[in-house]
C-alpha cells in the first residue's frame, strides 16, 4: 500500500524554512536555464522563420552573406526568366533584385553605435515577403529619399522614430513607415527602393536576387539551372536554408545556457540531497513506525522519493513563474555573417518550460534517489529503540 | 583541544553533509570564476590597445571603403608618426573550421611603427617587407596549424572575390590579437582585385599612430575635419574606442554575466544557508553546554561562523582551482572554436580566482550568521530543553 501523498505536504511542510530554501534554490536554477535558453531560442526563431520554402535565394558563389555578395543586372534579367519562375498577375516573373548595406546608427540612451542592415527593394520584394506590413506611417515611394524601419530597429536605435531624418549614403533620408515582419531577420532591418539606394551608393549590381518558383520542383530545378551556368558563378539557395545557417551565432548563447544550467544543477542536486537526508534523519523513528505499521520498503522508498520530486517540482514552477516576464524584451547582438546588429526578443516556449520543468525533476530524482535508500533500508527495531 | 581543531572536528560531524556543501559550492564558484573570466577577456582586450593608435574609417559604415588617396593627406597632419592601409581581408583558409584566425592587408613598410608591439627577427622582418606576396602571422596560429617559414597558405576571398597565396616569412610574438592574427602585402591584394576584377584600389580603414596622448583629439579631429566634404567622410577613433564597439555588438554581455552571476550567488546563498542552519539546530544542546561550561556568546558565535568559511572557502578554492586546470593549464575547452573566435585566449587569472574566494568567503559569512547568532542567543536553559 502506497504512502498518502499528503503525508508528503505535511512533512514539506513542518520543516518550511528549509523547504523553502531548497526550493528557492532550485526554482533560481531552473529560471537562470530558462532564461538563457529563451535567449537562444528568440535568435534562432528570429532566424528560422524567416523565408519562404518557394523562394530562392541567389547571390555570388563564395560569398558568406548577401553582404559581401554582388550580382550584375545582366545576370538578373537572365534569371528572371527561366522556367520555373513564378509569374504575378501582371506576367511578370516574381523576382527582386536587391542591394544590403550596413550602416552604423547610435543606439538610443548610449554613445556607442552598432551596425544596421539596410535593404534596398523593389514593389517584387515587398510582394515576396507577405510577413512584413506597416504598422504605423505608410510605404516609401520609389524615386524619393524615403524609408521605412522595423519597429525593433525603431525601438533601439536614434534617428529612426517616424518623421526623423537618417543620414548615409549621399544625404538625408526621412522614416516615413514602421514595419512589422512577424518575428523574422527583416525586423532587424531598414527598407527603402532599391534603385534609390543603388544610385546614391553608385552600385550597378545587386546584392542578391530573391526568385519565387512555381512549386517545390521548380525550386530544384531553378537552383540547378543557375548553378551550372558558368558565365556567372552564383550559388542558389533556398531561403529557408540561407536563414537557418545563420542560426549558429545562437550557438555561444546556447552552450553558456547549457553550461551554466548543467553545474548549477548539479550544485541543487546535492543542495537537495543535503536536505532529504536531513529529512530521513529527522524522521528516523516516523519511518520505523510506518514500518511496525505495515508498510513495505517500497512504499518507503516510493514516499521519499515522491517527496523530492515534489520539492523540486515546486521549485521548477516557481522558477518558471520568475523567468516569465523576460518573455518579449527586446534585445540585440552581433551577426556575424552579416556584420550587423539583429533584433531579437526572449523567447519562452512552452517546450522550454517543459525542459525546465523535466530538469527540475531531474533534480530532484537524483537528489532524492539516495537519501530514499537509505530511509527504505533503515531497521524498523533498531529505529525504535534510539532515541 | 585546539579552536582550529575543534572546527575541524564539527565540519566533519556529519561528513556527507558537509561534501555536499562544499561540492555544491565549489560547482557554483565554478561557473562564477568562468564568468568572470568572460567579462575579464573582453576588459583585457580592450586594455591592451596602444592609446596612441587611432583607426580611420567610413562615416557612414564599415563596408563603405575608402580611397587610398586619402593616405597622403592623413600623413601630412602634424603629430602622425605612421598610417598603413588596413583592411580585413574575411578569407577562408582550407576551410571554415580550420580558419581561426583574422587576416589583414597593411603596409609591412610601416607596420612595425604602428604596431610597435609586433616582436620579429630582423632579417624575417626584411624578408617579409621585401616580398610582395609574404606573410607574417602569429606565433599562436603557427603552432596550431603547424607553419613554418617557407609554407605557403591560399585564402580563399569570400568578402572580396579573389583569393590570396602566401608564403610565410615571418613568425611574429607579441600581444597583438593574443598572436593569433596574419599580416600581409595591401598592395599584393590591391594588385590581385585589380588583375582578376578590375577593381579600382581602397582600403577598408587606415590605422595610424600620433606621437603623444596630446596629438589624440587633435589628430583625429583634423583628419575627419578633411575628409567632411569629400563623398568620403570619415570617422577617427581611438583603436580602445573602436573595439569596445566590436563588443557592444556582442550584446549587452556584461549585463547578461552580471546578472546570471548575481542569480547564481543568491542561489549559493539559499544552499550554504540550509545547510549551516540544518547543522546549528542539531547542535542546539551541545551549545547550551558549551555556554554553561563558559563559552562567551561571541566565542560561540566565532567557532561557528569559522566553520561555515571553512567550508565555503575550500569549496570555492576547489572551484576557481578547477576552473583554471581546465581552461588555463591543460586548455582542455578549444575555446576559440566554442565562441566562434571571438576569444583566442580564456585565462582564469590570479585576480579571478580572488574574486571566487571572496565571493566564497562572503557566502560562507552571511549564511552562517543568521542561523549561528540565534544559536548563540539562546539561554543555557532553553538550549537544554531543546529537542533536537
Amino acid at each position: 500500500m502506497a504512502i498518502p501523498l499528503k503525508y508528503n505536504f505535511r512533512s514539506l511542510f513542518v520543516r518550511r524554512v528549509s523547504t523553502a530554501m531548497t526550493v528557492l534554490s532550485i526554482a533560481l536554477v531552473v529560471a537562470v536555464f530558462v532564461g538563457v535558453m529563451a535567449l537562444a531560442t528568440g535568435l534562432e526563431m528570429a532566424l528560422v522563420t524567416t523565408g519562404d520554402p518557394l523562394n530562392v535565394l541567389v547571390r555570388r558563389r563564395g560569398s558568406d552573406s548577401e553582404l559581401s555578395s554582388f550580382i550584375s543586372r545582366e545576370a538578373f534579367q537572365a534569371m528572371r526568366f527561366l522556367p520555373g519562375v513564378q509569374m504575378n498577375a501582371d506576367g511578370a516573373p516574381i523576382a527582386s533584385g536587391e542591394i544590403v548595406v550596413v550602416i552604423n546608427l547610435p543606439k538610443r540612451g548610449e554613445q556607442k553605435g552598432s551596425n544596421v542592415t539596410i535593404r534596398g527593394v523593389s514593389p517584387v520584394g515587398l510582394a515576396l515577403r507577405p510577413q512584413l506590413h506597416i504598422v504605423e506611417g505608410r510605404l516609401f515611394q520609389p524615386g524619393l529619399r524615403e524609408v521605412i524601419v522595423s519597429r525593433r530597429i525603431s525601438e533601439r536605435f536614434e534617428h529612426t522614430s517616424l518623421g526623423d531624418r537618417l543620414r548615409f549614403g549621399k544625404g538625408e533620408w526621412k522614416v516615413v513607415g514602421i514595419f512589422d515582419a512577424g518575428n523574422t531577420a527583416f525586423d532587424s532591418e531598414i527598407w527603402t527602393d532599391v534603385n534609390q539606394l543603388a544610385s546614391d551608393y553608385h552600385r550597378e549590381s545587386f546584392s542578391s536576387v530573391l526568385l519565387r518558383a512555381t512549386d517545390e520542383a521548380a525550386v530544384k530545378e531553378i537552383i540547378n539551372r543557375i548553378e551550372n551556368d558558368r558565365r556567372y558563378n552564383l550559388l542558389a539557395q533556398p531561403e529557408v536554408e540561407y536563414y537557418e545557417e545563420q542560426t549558429k551565432a545562437a550557438g555561444p548563447i546556447k552552450l553558456l545556457g547549457m553550461f551554466i544550467a548543467i553545474v548549477m544543477g548539479i550544485g541543487a542536486c546535492f543542495a537537495a540531497m543535503n536536505t532529504m537526508y536531513a529529512a530521513v534523519t529527522y524522521r528516523t523513528r516516523e519511518i520505523a513506525t510506518l514500518r511496525v505499521l505495515g508498510f513495505k520498503r517500497g512504499s518507503i522508498l516510493l514516499s521519499f522519493l515522491t517527496e523530492s520530486l515534489l520539492l523540486a517540482l515546486i521549485g521548477g514552477l516557481i522558477g518558471c513563474v520568475l523567468v516569465l516576464p523576460i518573455h518579449g524584451i527586446t534585445t540585440g547582438t552581433a551577426n556575424w555573417q552579416t556584420f550587423s546588429e539583429i533584433a531579437f526578443a526572449f523567447r519562452i516556449t512552452p517546450e522550454l518550460l517543459l525542459w525546465g520543468m523535466s530538469f527540475a525533476a531531474l533534480m530532484g530524482l537524483f537528489g532524492g534517489i539516495f537519501p530514499a535508500r537509505q530511509a527504505a533500508r533503515q531497521s524498523p527495531a533498531a529505529a525504535l529503540r534510539e532515541g | 583541544m585546539s579552536y582550529p581543531g575543534f572546527i575541524w572536528k564539527n565540519g566533519m560531524r556529519n561528513k556527507r553533509r558537509t561534501v555536499l556543501t562544499v561540492l555544491s559550492v565549489s560547482l557554483a564558484i565554478f561557473v562564477l570564476s568562468t564568468l568572470l573570466t568572460l567579462v575579464h577577456e573582453i576588459d583585457r582586450n580592450l586594455e591592451e590597445s596602444n592609446p596612441l593608435r587611432l583607426v580611420t574609417r567610413h562615416a557612414v559604415s564599415p563596408t563603405n571603403m575608402l580611397p587610398l588617396r586619402h593616405r597622403a593627406r592623413i600623413e601630412q597632419i602634424p603629430g602622425v608618426v605612421a598610417v598603413t592601409p588596413f583592411t580585413w581581408f574575411g578569407g577562408i583558409y582550407i576551410d571554415e573550421a580550420h580558419t581561426d584566425f583574422a587576416q589583414f592587408a597593411c603596409d609591412p613598410r610601416v607596420l612595425f611603427d604602428i604596431y610597435t608591439e609586433i616582436r620579429l627577427p630582423p632579417e624575417q622582418r626584411r624578408a617579409f617587407i621585401r616580398e610582395r606576396t609574404a606573410v607574417i602571422v602569429g606565433r599562436r596560429k603557427a603552432e596550431e596549424h603547424g607553419w613554418t617559414l617557407g609554407d605557403r597558405i591560399t585564402l580563399r576571398g569570400t568578402v572580396f572575390p579573389v583569393d590570396l597565396e602566401l608564403t610565410i616569412r615571418g613568425i611574429f610574438t607579441g600581444s597583438v590579437n593574443d598572436e593569433s592574427s596574419i599580416f600581409f602585402h595591401h598592395e599584393y591584394f590591391e594588385q590581385a582585385l585589380k588583375e582578376t576584377m578590375g577593381w579600382p584600389a581602397f582600403t577598408a580603414m587606415y590605422w595610424l599612430r600620433v606621437d603623444s596622448i596630446s596629438s589624440v583629439s587633435r589628430v583625429s579631429q583634423a583628419i575627419d575635419a578633411l575628409f567632411r566634404n569629400t563623398d568620403a567622410p570619415t570617422k577617427t577613433e581611438t583603436e580602445r574606442a573602436f573595439q569596445a564597439e566590436f563588443f557592444t555588438m556582442l550584446g549587452n554581455l556584461k549585463t547578461l554575466v552580471a546578472t546570471l552571476s548575481g542569480v547564481i550567488l543568491f542561489t549559493l546563498l539559499l544552499v550554504t544557508m540550509n545547510t549551516m542552519a540544518m547543522s546549528v539546530r542539531e547542535r542546539t544542546r551541545e551549545i547550551a553546554i558549551m555556554k554553561s561550561l563558559g563559552f562567551r556568546r561571541r566565542e560561540v558565535l566565532a567557532l561557528l561562523i569559522a566553520e561555515g568559511l571553512l567550508m565555503t572557502l575550500t569549496g570555492g578554492l576547489i572551484g576557481s582551482l578547477v576552473a583554471r586546470l581546465i581552461f588555463t593549464h591543460f586548455a582542455l575547452v578549444d575555446i576559440g572554436r566554442l565562441t566562434l573566435n571571438i576569444f583566442q585566449r580564456f585565462e582564469v587569472t590570479g585576480e579571478v580566482i580572488g574574486l571566487g574566494l571572496l565571493a566564497s568567503a562572503l557566502v560562507g559569512l552571511l549564511s552562517t550568521v543568521i542561523p549561528a547568532s540565534r544559536a548563540a542567543r539562546l539561554t543555557v536553559a532553553d538550549g537544554l530543553r531543546h529537542l533536537g
